[in-house]
């Protein structure tokens, strides 16, 4: 095991090397790459300081707010309406169609999104009624609903006692 | 000596950095501020497993698409099987979508992290850190380009995307492989390990992370994977939109080759050994052929045409070109990196390559290329170029 994480590691910075001397000797000028750098940074904190504490907020206030029963599946129909909706976004934007290419994004990406997050809460809906039967009111963590309980993105399960701490 | 060298290295790699004061360790810092029982290192390995998955899909299926239109000598692309392409480059594009909800929740699950105390215990864990840093910042580089990019949001993005997305994916996945290398006695321990208390709700998170990928995947593989094509409410592209029932990357306004391509002095030009110039009239009394081929775009997306035209092999030989010729291909466009594409040998051979004037039995709309155009099989849309101008044999 210690050889394989030794070449794993040797690989690794091989291809990094690579990439950033391809990059410095062969690429666009510095001010370019720099951009690259500053795009990757805006992306990772964008994503630690904004989209993360989003999720983690909307997840305590499910925890508060949700009954048990209906937590897991509330946050995975959230979970998915988030992605879905970001990935979206810059189609929904359309700032990348041109009138004399009417083919390229040719769809109303709004009326899609709208479409898309319709059958996610449709979905949800469906597997809420069937957590609600098999469940009962406030026993959230019984049964085994093969694809809904207690799904979801976020932080909060502060309330539940019973399952211990996270890392 | 060596062994000294080594023990110094050790040494300096583990030395304990000192910490910061205590009093700073508010907010996320504090050891008790993420509480998710989620949250596991089972979770996170089998997070990170399907998330590796993907981006070594869309790493080989890049670095191909990128030999393809830049092949080095010893790289050599076959004409078949027609359809290959258009299968590797789907793919790329519809993983790299999956990935997304994967590298959301994979952060999100090693999100505490992010916040450890001390920042720094020592110069190892420094360097350990550092290299998670370049695939976090890496993988959002990488998803976020390519997201905007198949959006043709290219305003968004101040540099030139392939460049970018090709360089980028090294310096990723270099960091990928290194933090394997680094987690692996975690992973192996964790997923020996088996179930633990919350389990139910560790599947119930793995399968809403799926739910969002298939989601994703239903509203936009259409554009490319037919009998879908009527829920793709997302796709970029839908196959039949456009000029002649198929889709088009770049209009002839765009290109700014509209005047050009009308003139009727419009000559095609053939450079080889016995140069030949010819009007599209002269070029459509040439032998016809009707071939079934897809367009396949690197963005992902890819639509069927059937295209009739002369063979390229043909005129190859019209001009006296050697056996084993590659052709060189220089559209009417200029000012553009997207102005000539080499089809190599084995693409010149195919009698599927041809030089097109019709597509669907209508003469080319200008959108797709008139006066002619190339197609061929087995290689991105970008290489077949439209608005042909001039061809040129290569030894």
């Amino acid at each position: 095991v210690k050889a394989i994480r030794v070449l794993l590691g040797v690989f690794g910075v091989a291809a990094a090397v690579y990439g950033v001397a391809n990059l410095v000797l062969t690429g666009p000028p510095p001010v370019v790459i720099g951009r690259y750098v500053i795009f990757a940074a805006v992306a990772d904190v964008a994503h630690d300081l904004l989209l993360a504490p989003l999720a983690l907020v909307a997840g305590a206030l499910l925890a508060r707010l949700a009954p048990a029963w209906l937590r897991g599946v509330l946050r995975a129909g959230l979970l998915v309406s988030a992605v879905v909706t970001l990935v979206a976004f810059p189609f929904v934007l359309h700032r990348g169609y041109h009138p004399s290419n009417p083919s390229a994004l040719p769809l109303d990406y709004a009326r899609g999104l709208l479409v898309t997050l319709a059958a996610v809460w449709l979905g949800t809906a469906v597997a809420a009624a069937v957590r609600y039967v098999q469940c009962g009111h406030g026993h959230g963590e019984h049964g085994g609903a093969g694809a809904a309980p207690a799904a979801g993105l976020p932080d909060g399960d502060r309330r539940d006692p019973g399952l211990g701490q996270g890392p | 000596m060596v062994r000294r060298a080594g023990t110094t290295l050790t040494g300096l790699l583990h030395r304990r950095l000192p910490a910061p004061p205590e009093r700073l360790r508010v907010g996320p810092f504090r050891a008790d501020a993420f509480t998710s029982p989620l949250r596991s290192e089972r979770l996170t390995s089998q997070l990170g497993i399907a998330l590796g998955t993907t981006f070594t899909i869309c790493f080989v299926t890049g670095i191909l698409s990128h030999g393809i239109q830049h092949p080095p000598s010893w790289f050599a692309w076959p004409s078949r099987p027609a359809d290959l392409y258009r299968v590797t480059q789907g793919v790329h594009v519809a993983t790299g979508i999956v990935a997304v909800p994967l590298l959301l929740a994979k952060l999100w699950s090693v999100y505490p992290r992010l916040f450890e105390w001390p920042p720094a215990r020592d110069l190892a864990h420094a360097l350990s850190r550092a290299s998670v840093l370049v695939l976090v910042a890496g993988g959002l580089f990488e998803l976020t380009t390519g997201i905007l990019n198949i959006a043709r949001w290219y305003a968004a993005m101040p540099f030139f995307f392939t460049t970018a997305h090709h360089w980028v994916a090294w310096i990723t996945v270099g960091a990928l492989v290194v933090h394997i290398g680094v987690k692996l006695p975690i992973v192996v321990r964790a997923l020996r390990r088996g179930s633990v208390a919350v389990d139910a709700s560790r599947r119930g998170l793995l399968a809403a992370v799926t739910a969002t990928a298939g989601v994703l995947t239903l509203a936009t593989v259409g554009q490319t994977l037919r009998p879908l094509t009527r829920i793709a409410v997302l796709a970029p592209r839908h196959p039949d939109i456009g000029p002649q029932g198929l889709p088009v990357n770049r209009s002839a306004v765009q290109a700014k080759v509209t005047d050009l391509a009308r003139d009727p002095a419009y000559r095609l030009r053939i450079d080889g050994p016995r140069p030949a110039t010819l009007t599209r009239a002269r070029l459509a009394a040439l032998p016809q052929h009707t071939v079934e081929l897809p367009i396949s775009c690197v963005e992902g997306w890819s639509a069927t045409g059937h295209w009739t035209g002369v063979r390229v092999r043909d005129l190859l030989a019209l001009v006296g070109a050697p056996p084993g010729a590659r052709l060189r291909a220089e559209s009417l466009e200029t000012g553009t990196s997207y102005t000539h594409a080499v089809l190599p040998a084995s693409h010149c051979r195919d009698p599927l390559t041809l030089l097109a004037l019709r597509l669907n039995g209508a003469p080319l709309d200008l959108d797709h290329g008139y006066p002619c155009r190339i197609i061929a099989p087995n290689l991105p849309g970008v290489m077949q170029t439209k608005w042909v101008g001039r061809l040129v044999v290569l030894p």
